[in-house]
């Protein structure tokens, strides 16, 4: 075996199929990474939506309300019908 | 990155994967082997690009660490901090190919050569950025310093990566022995003179005529007059033709250049063809690495840059 690969003709194969083997498995690596990273970004930020959210709704059911708000709520039930 | 420019980000992702596929592909089986080094000379697709990928990696840091510092934006320290691990990594990555290259063509893996001892000089003022960074509890304050250090550490990469190596010279780096047109001027040396080359001390002991061939007797020492041995490089002044002997342990040759009053012009040489960068398919295949790794540090820069910034965002809502 070991004289196989020491033929100049076959090491070029093994050496580019090692390399091949060491880019495909860290590609896939990032493949992953990225994949888990859009995972965590998409759990994080609805967390954060979540609680801005209600803190918000809390916020407003507190305040009275102002004409300007009034007109905002207008506009906004306008815009989702 | 909104949710519009998603298929867009994955499908540049999908490109870098295959063309980093293909580039691997073509530096062994498409790049015709450098002639004299064998295929030792295929590692340069991967060591010029990640040698070139760190200086840029260290100018994006400096550029947002200058940001925050103007901003106090703590995604700028995220940019900044991702952009010098990238660095790092990518300087490590250029010393390990560079290394198992010159245990080839050198004989060991570590000559403190300039290049290389100005890249470690680069890698452990990086690395000290690291630590202050991790000595510091206070974030704004770690933020601040870093940001401030980063801005120095950068002042000196160009320096340590393009001036001082060029300060020489003689040095082994391919810059100068491979490439034609490079600035490797040797050095002239009289009777009895001794001088550098690369790593390896010369001294001319003397020099014989017969014709129009002259024939400089020169004794080499490796570090610390290891190997201490003569060469006789020889050059004809009609016809300019030259015999190179190589240096013990290593497959660079001492040539012998000119001849005048001022002395004999010596001169380190690589082996084999020094006309690659001529070679289409070695600048293709150069090109399209070079282009592959910045693809990868971008992708790899934007997961960084997208992790600190949510760990700094749960770090808040712990915090809240």
């Amino acid at each position: 075996m070991p004289g196989v690969i020491n033929d100049p003709a076959v090491a070029m194969y093994v050496a580019t199929a090692v390399a091949l083997v060491v880019m495909i498995g860290f590609l896939i690596y990032l493949w992953r990474m990225d994949r888990h990273v859009r995972e965590l970004r998409r759990l994080v930020e609805g967390q954060s939506a979540r609680a801005a959210g209600s803190s918000q709704t809390a916020r407003e059911a507190a305040e009275p309300l102002k004409p300007q708000r009034i007109d905002k709520e207008l506009s906004n039930g306008l815009d989702r019908r | 990155m909104t949710e519009r420019l998603q298929p867009i980000a994955t499908a540049a992702k999908w490109l870098v994967t295959l063309w980093m596929l293909l580039v691997v592909i073509a530096m062994f089986v498409w790049v015709p082997a450098y002639e004299g080094l064998g295929n030792t000379g295929r590692i340069i697709m991967v060591h010029v690009p990640t040698a070139w990928l760190s200086t840029f990696a260290f100018a994006i840091a400096a550029w947002y660490s200058l940001m925050f510092l103007r901003r106090r934006d703590a995604r700028d320290d995220d940019r900044a901090l991702a952009a010098t691990e990238l660095g790092f990594l990518f300087s490590i990555l250029a010393t390990v190919t560079g290394s198992m290259f010159a245990k080839v063509i050198w004989g060991s893996y570590w000559n403190w050569e300039p290049r290389e001892t100005s890249i470690l000089i680069l890698l452990l003022i990086y690395g000290a950025y690291f630590a202050l960074r991790s000595a510091i509890e206070d974030a704004e304050r770690r933020r601040q310093l870093a940001a401030v250090y980063a801005l120095f550490a950068f002042a000196t990469a160009p320096l340590l990566t393009f001036v001082v190596p060029r300060l020489y010279d003689t040095t082994l780096h391919p810059n100068c022995a491979f490439l034609p047109g490079s600035k490797c001027n040797g050095i002239t040396l009289k009777q009895n003179g001794v001088g550098a080359l690369g790593d390896r001390r010369v001294q001319l002991l003397d020099v014989q005529r017969s014709g129009d061939t002259v024939t400089a007797n020169v004794e080499v020492s490796g570090v610390g007059f290891s190997n201490v041995t003569t060469l006789q490089p020889t050059l004809n002044v009609a016809t300019g033709e030259r015999v190179t002997p190589e240096f013990p342990e290593s497959r660079f040759m001492l040539a012998l250049q000119s001849v005048d009053d001022q002395g004999v012009r010596l001169n380190i040489q690589a082996p084999g063809n020094t006309s690659q960068r001529g070679n289409a398919r070695t600048t293709t295949t150069l090109m399209a690495s070079l282009l592959g790794f910045t693809g990868l540090f971008f992708w790899v820069y934007n997961l960084r840059t997208t992790l600190l910034r949510l760990r700094r965002r749960v770090e808040l809502q712990g915090l809240a």
